[in-house]
């Protein structure tokens, strides 16, 4: 019995005993990363891409999801295509992709920026080694939710990453209400970011976000609270106030570029002279941008997801931004070894092309360049419409900055707005300026919501107006929710889906 | 009776003993019944153990004494003993055992007598399904001769794996199939084998036999025992064949001149629909040269070989003394697929040593492995070749005139061009797998043992791609040339320890105890780079520095696993059996908490023929049996608990991270209840037997990936969350009608139902959409409905124009020639609530016929299978009706002019939604193989020299009987939780074989 039990123990200790705990071994987690300067670096460089999603993502969808602004159509023939949101037709027929991806992209953001704050929050080192990336991560968040609340409306208001509770402590999630989520989310996280982050952005260039950035950001929360839906014009003054501090601020180093196609240029696109915050796109190395191939007409063999608004561009005016921003003739193949120059209207949807983002690359289906968000062109507009508002009546600040930028536009020649406007009358100046400065920046359709001028500025279409849904109580002044969001967390859909 | 027999029996040995014996050689030869010769039977002295064998003529020759006791076995037949009483020529019949009832089988940490198995164990021989259907991959020979095991022929592609269930779908998220065990050690595949090199082939079906794989067992488990060499000279055995395989009838399409008038047609109805002027796709002169074919495609035609060819060799050596043999195999199998490009090549090797080196101690090593090549076109959900090519405009040429391929169809919608899949594949891959094996087993006492077996496996992994600027991924992607190399390394080993007592008190009680230790432990490492903007496609990724940029990445993976076993099975009178086992598992994969199980099981049985009553009977064999066992799965990925931060790089080529999981620490097993209940009965000398056996199994907490709320920042996490039960009944029938002594025919024909379904789901819900997006968007799973629920809309046909006249002009008004969807929930407009169940794809019943008939030296097999009871979503249809395809079915559009139509007309884009206008009944039944061999006689064999010679033609696929329109049914049911859909999968086709197989 002895030499049996002898044997079967020696043959069991031959091998000894596996281990059954284990350990990450190539991967870091949030609890084994170590909170050093060089870490946070890396934490802070992932916020930007979530921002950016994919290459389909933040700058396709938002881009998609805003096509109800004058300035931009679908390209393809009304009947041929889903995306109808450029007709306002924003209901069941909307594809369910482009408001899914919106919303987890956006959400997506805010996990890793609550995951930064707890994990910063929670580690050893000195504050003011972690305050710039504290801040770049409450900026993300206010950011992130600041998008929300303009597509969606009501949504969840998370602020931690095991999404325990929302904002309020409830923990049962609801739809938290747009005004909670400005008051106890994005402004108080934007005045936290604009206290954090540095004077100069880490990386010295528009691929990250300053204090400016949180300031400019602020500011146009502000003139966005002060609009639909809050409607507490009161707000319009704060916008202003913020605005002109960023003006007057010693540190400001940002000024309008001389010549606005330079802002479009690949060589130029980490450039912050006017760009104060963008999301810097590389095709090669696998952080593309979407213009290329979806930005070219099915004339040009391209894939016509966009295309200008007609109605928009006969209204612009001739300046050097005109010439720039569109395409209006395309080529065709005549006789052997002649090309034909065909104008847009001979196209099959008689719209002139987008030429903004040509230089980031147009045959591929992922391109370079930049998805512009803060430049300071919006500071001065901003400024100039706030002010206006806020005093029914333009200050010589606000003057100055629209007129800056329309000297700009027209290449360096003064192109004054007449004196002694009106508030009204300036508004109405401040207000088409803007939509020919960001025409196609993902600006104009949250301009036209707060402003309550959807279906004024889309009267101008006829093939909107023929379309039909223009007036729907403002129902399409929102998205709907991701129908599968809706149907797990049982929460309620936007009037009118 | 049998006592008087046994005294006398017992008289006799010891008269013998005390007479003093002559030594002498004794010759003879072993036959059976029907006068054949029997080659290969063993011939041993009972007193001595000297044994011999008997040679080509069945005949042998052996010293021994004159009092000497010969006992002489060979497989199917009764042991026999002959006295040798002084004789020099002894002539042995030896009966036939056609039922095998004393049979060892194979049940995991040991042996069981065949008459004392209590659980569901189906059996195979591998050497004559081989024979039945040559096969380079052992599953295509098994499918349908295994009840209760459906084995489906997943694709087309050679060297891909067939798709196995036992007993139904368990899990969701490591629906993994069955866990393979060969020669004893857990893990491999039965891809990865040389189907020469096995022997037999066991699958443990229900809970109390699988219970003793405890966590790994929820699946069913498939023992494989590998050929051992046989005693005797050494023998060489070739079998070869060559394959020529042909693709199904190709799918109906238009030619290039009638998709021209098509797109006329087209440009008419459409836009004119819109309110636009007709457009003209195509001039008359155009048309005129598609018509006479100086234009135009067949890119379907294209993708296809017209024969591909397959041929396979298998080399084998054997011998040995008495103490020790060996066995030395080789196989080289080159595989091309139907489809261009697609072809694999595999090689196998083995050597294999067993020695008896003291009567104490025995010995062996075991040493084999595979090198294997698989590559093909994109057959992948999105974009997949089989479609694209259906549905591109064949009257697009693949390139224009500047050589650049054209990327857009009719309607200027981007389609990358299908023979760009073909043309500009680059890719090699490899797979390497070597496994050394070996044993030492010690008799420590009579009846007590301890085996230790140790297996280390090494596995590596190369795939090398490299994608052009013309390439799909340039042209989805960024542009620009890139290149991949990624390569993978494990090594893992598995030591098991195995105790166990066998004995035998008078015939009354049979003990059986085994207790085991095992342990096993794996470590991987995966490593990618890869290079974007090549300044050279040659070199490509042979070297991925050399790119614009070059990136890499990392992972690597280590699991253990902890296990003790328990198990005692207990055999009283010969009637009333028990097994009980007992299994303890530790897993790492889990957090620590949780990471230990126990999986208990019991199994009675009940020989009632043994019992007195049954004598005047028409039963041979009647056995009750009933088994109740509980196993697991560790579904759960390696460090599924912890958070996870991924690492990428920005615009500046910077580091960053970016979380990718949500860890859940709160995983566990997932936990299959099973009880079964067996009937084996058998008449006419058992040349009629059944087994029947009916089953309850239940699958807790099976992990699944539940859709959360995005606001948190995920999209899925992995829970416990479902409950899955199968229920089924699957019986066995095994018949020689036919024998005589020219003739016999076998036939066995298995039958097998299962009912999966969906019994719960633990946080309350009702229905889960499925995670994975493509075919799953189709499938839903829905508490207590079937696995396979097919979920969309309900089509009404088509909206006639006076239907919609009739219609209150509203803005969402229908258009006459759109497809009518049922207002389910009567909201007025139909919204995504009015989807339901439009079909399901779970099989409800399948079934295997095997037929073998001899016929003097001729064999002729024929083999058939057949699924039943469910439908298919068939997409590939669907996709071919969507805008502008070259798809004849389009001539039954809806058009102004033809109100009858049912495919939606030219009014409208239509959307994707799922319909049952595609949903096909699936049922079909496939003769898989009919083969015809001739084996050389015995005159003829020795004038050659050879010990066996027979060659062998054989058709496989050659008859598909269907509904279905798809082009293959069968690959439909690849993924079983998506059972029953057609997404341009793989198909399989049309082969035919001619091999030649001969030992000397």
């Amino acid at each position: 019995m002895k030499k049996i039990i002898i044997s079967i123990l020696g043959v069991l200790s031959l091998f000894g005993c596996v281990d059954l705990k284990q350990e990450p071994l190539s991967f870091l987690t949030p609890e084994n990363v170590s909170y050093d300067e060089s870490n946070m670096t890396t934490m802070a460089n992932g916020l930007y891409r979530a921002l950016w999603g994919w290459n389909y993502g933040y700058c396709c969808r938002l881009f998609t999801l805003t096509l109800g602004a004058d300035d931009v159509i679908a390209g393809q023939l009304s009947k041929t295509r889903v995306i109808v949101i450029d007709e306002l037709r924003a209901d069941a027929t909307i594809s369910e992709l482009d408001v899914k991806y919106f919303w987890t992209n956006m959400y997506n953001l805010i996990l890793n920026s609550n995951l930064m704050i707890e994990g910063i929050s929670g580690s050893s080192g000195s504050f003011e080694e972690k305050k710039p990336y504290l801040g770049e991560a409450y900026f993300m968040r206010a950011f992130a939710y600041y998008n929300l609340v303009r597509i969606f409306g009501d949504v969840p208001a998370i602020i931690d990453s095991k999404s325990a509770q929302d904002v309020l402590g409830n923990e049962n999630i609801g739809r938290n209400r747009v005004a909670d989520i400005y008051d106890k989310i994005i402004v108080p996280d934007l005045i936290m970011a604009e206290e954090y982050l540095p004077e100069v952005p880490r990386t010295r260039d528009n691929s990250s976000v300053g204090k400016i950035a949180a300031q400019t950001c602020l500011s146009e929360v502000y003139l966005t609270m002060a609009g639909w839906p809050l409607k507490r014009t009161e707000y319009y003054a704060k916008a202003a106030e913020k605005a002109k501090q960023i003006i007057e601020a010693s540190y400001n180093t940002h000024r309008l570029v001389e010549h606005y196609e330079d802002l479009w240029k690949e060589v130029m696109k980490s450039d912050n002279t006017e760009h104060i915050f963008a999301i810097n796109c590389s095709r090669l190395n696998s952080m593309a941008s979407q213009y290329g191939i979806s930005f070219l007409a099915m004339e040009e063999n391209g894939w016509s997801d966009y295309l200008a608004d007609e109605a928009f561009y006969l209204k612009y005016p001739d300046d050097e931004r005109k010439a720039f921003n569109y395409k209006t003739t395309y080529n065709r193949a005549g006789r052997p070894g002649q090309t034909i120059i065909v104008p847009y209207t001979q196209s099959t949807m008689k719209s002139p092309f987008i030429n903004k983002y040509r230089d980031y690359g147009t045959d591929a289906a992922q391109s370079d360049g930049i998805i512009p968000i803060y430049r300071y062109a919006d500071v001065l507009l901003i400024y100039a419409e706030a002010q206006n508002l806020a005093n029914n009546g333009p200050d010589d600040l606000a003057y100055r900055c629209i007129n800056d930028v329309r000297k700009r536009a027209t290449g360096g020649t003064p192109n004054d707005i007449p004196e002694n406007l009106s508030g009204e009358d300036f508004d109405k100046y401040v207000f088409d300026e803007r939509g020919w400065e960001f025409f196609a920046e993902f600006k104009r359709w949250f301009q036209l919501v707060r402003r309550e001028k959807v279906e004024e500025c889309n009267r101008y279409n006829s093939r909107v107006v023929e379309a039909g849904y223009i007036d729907r109580n403002k129902e399409n002044y929102l998205m709907p929710l991701p129908p599968k969001e809706v149907e797990l967390a049982k929460f309620s859909q936007n009037a009118g889906y | 009776m049998i006592r008087k027999r046994i005294i006398f029996l017992f008289l006799c040995l010891l008269c013998g003993m005390g007479i003093s014996a002559q030594e002498m050689v004794v010759k003879g030869r072993v036959e059976s019944k029907t006068g054949e010769e029997i080659p290969g039977a063993s011939v041993f002295v009972k007193e001595t153990k000297k044994g011999s064998m008997t040679d080509g003529n069945g005949d042998f020759s052996m010293s021994c004494t004159s009092k000497s006791v010969l006992q002489v076995s060979c497989i199917g037949y009764k042991t026999k003993q002959v006295s040798v009483n002084g004789k020099n020529f002894l002539k042995v019949v030896l009966e036939e055992d056609d039922h095998n009832l004393d049979e060892v089988v194979v049940v995991g940490y040991g042996v069981m007598r065949k008459s004392d198995l209590t659980g569901s164990v189906a059996s195979v021989n591998a050497g004559e399904a081989l024979k039945q259907m040559p096969a380079s991959n052992i599953t295509d020979a098994l499918q349908g001769r295994l009840s209760g095991v459906s084995i489906v022929s997943a694709s087309g592609q050679p060297g891909s794996s067939a798709t196995i269930r036992v007993r139904g779908v368990n899990s969701i998220n490591a629906d993994t199939g069955p866990l393979v065990v060969i020669d004893g050690f857990i893990g491999g595949s039965l891809t990865s084998l040389n189907p020469a090199d096995i022997q037999s082939i066991e699958v443990l079906k229900d809970a109390s036999a699988t219970a003793i794989y405890g966590s790994q067992g929820a699946n069913g488990v498939i023992l494989v025992t590998t050929r051992n060499a046989e005693k005797g000279k050494v023998s060489v055995h070739y079998n070869g064949y060559v394959n020529f395989k042909t693709p199904y009838s190709l799918p109906d399409r238009m030619t290039p001149g009638e998709f021209a008038r098509l797109a006329n047609d087209y440009g008419n109805e459409f836009y004119t629909a819109s309110g636009a002027a007709p457009r003209v796709f195509y001039t008359d002169d155009e048309i005129a040269a598609f018509d006479n074919g100086s234009a135009g495609y067949d890119y379907v035609g294209n993708i296809f070989r017209k024969v591909a060819i397959e041929h396979t060799h298998e080399v084998s050596v054997s011998g040995g003394e008495n103490k020790t043999q060996y066995l030395i195999s080789g196989r080289y199998s080159y595989n091309d697929g139907i489809v261009k490009t697609s072809s694999s090549k595999t090689a196998n090797y083995r050597v294999k040593i067993d020695s008896e080196i003291k009567p104490w101690l025995k010995a062996g090593v075991n040493l084999w492995g595979e090198y294997g090549t698989s590559i093909g076109p994109r057959f992948s959900q999105y974009r997949g070749i089989l479609i694209e090519s259906l549905i591109f405009p064949n009257t697009v040429a693949p390139k224009n005139e500047n050589g650049k391929y054209n990327n857009l169809n009719l309607l200027s919608s981007a389609q990358y061009n299908p023979m760009g899949h073909i043309w500009e594949l680059d890719k090699d891959d490899y797979t390497l797998s070597t496994r050394l094996q070996g044993y030492v087993e010690l008799t420590l006492l009579p009846g007590l043992t301890l085996r230790t077996n140790h297996s280390v496996t090494f596995g590596s992994n190369l795939y090398r791609s490299t994608f052009n600027e013309d390439s799909y991924e340039a042209w989805s992607g960024n542009g620009l040339s890139s290149a991949r190399a990624q390569s993978s390394q494990s090594k893992s080993w598995v030591n098991s320890n195995i105790l166990s007592y066998m004995k035998e008190i008078n015939r009354n009680h049979r003990l059986n105890a085994t207790l085991v230790f095992e342990q096993s432990y794996s470590d991987s490492f995966l490593n990618t780079t890869t290079a974007v903007g090549l300044p050279s496609i040659e070199i490509g990724a042979n070297n991925t520095s050399l790119g614009a940029t070059v990136g890499a990445s990392s992972s690597r993976s280590k699991a253990t696993l902890m296990s003790a076993l328990a198990r005692v099975s207990y055999v009283l009178m010969n009637r009333y059996m028990l097994t009980a086992s007992y299994r303890w598992d530790g897993s790492s994969r889990l957090a620590y908490e949780n990471r230990w199980d126990a999986f208990p099981s019991l199994a009675l049985a009940w020989d009632i023929k043994q019992e007195p009553f049954m004598e005047s009977t028409p039963f041979d064999q009647l056995k009750l049996r009933l088994g109740y066992g509980q196993t697991g799965n560790q579904a759960v990925a390696a460090y599924s608990a912890f958070n996870e931060y991924s690492a990428s790089r920005n615009a500046a080529n910077e580091l960053l991270l970016q979380l990718v999981r949500i860890g859940n620490p709160k995983l566990k097993w997932e936990h299959t209840e099973q009880y079964n209940l067996g009937l084996d009965f058998g008449f006419f000398n058992n040349r009629l037997a059944f087994n029947v056996d009916l089953y309850h199994k239940l699958s807790k907490d099976v992990l699944i990936n539940v859709n959360v709320p995005s606001y948190t920042g995920q999209e899925t996490t992995l829970a416990n969350a479902a409950h899955i039960l199968n229920k089924g009944i699957e019986v066995t029938i095994n018949a020689t009608p036919v024998t005589t002594k020219e003739v016999t025919w076998n036939s066995v024909l298995t039958l097998t139902h299962n009912n999966g379904t969906f019994e719960k789901f633990s946080d309350g819900t009702d229905m889960i959409v499925p995670s994975g997006g493509y075919e799953y968007d189709y499938f839903r799973y829905i508490k207590g409905q079937r696995i396979g629920t097919i979920w969309g809309y309900v089509c009404d046909g088509i909206w006639k124009t006076d239907e919609v006249a009739a219609l209150p002009a509203v803005v969402d008004r229908p258009e006459a020639g759109q497809y009518k969807y049922r207002d389910i929930d009567e909201s007025g407009s139909v919204t995504t609530d009015d989807q339901c169940v439009i079909g399901n794809g779970q099989p409800k019943f399948n079934w295997g016929w095997s037929n073998t008939v001899a016929y003097k030296n001729f064999d002729f097999s024929l083999f058939m299978i057949g699924y039943h009871g469910f439908d298919i979503y068939n997409y590939t249809r669907q996709a071919r009706t969507i805008g502008l395809t070259p798809n004849p079915e389009m001539n039954n559009r809806w058009r102004p002019d033809n109100e009858a139509g049912y495919i939606e007309g030219f009014v409208k884009t239509p959307t994707t939604r799922p319909s049952s206008l595609f949903v096909e009944k699936g049922g079909f039944l496939k003769v898989k193989s009919i083969t015809v061999g001739y084996t050389l006689p015995k005159k003829a064999l020795q004038k050659l020299r050879v010990n066996s010679l027979r060659c062998y033609a054989s058709i496989q696929n050659p008859f598909l009987i269907t509904k279905y329109s798809g082009m293959d049914p069968e690959v439909t049911l690849k993924n079983p939780l998506t059972s029953g859909i057609d997404w341009g999968y793989y198909p399989n086709g049309r082969n035919y074989m001619i091999g030649l197989d001969f030992s000397f």
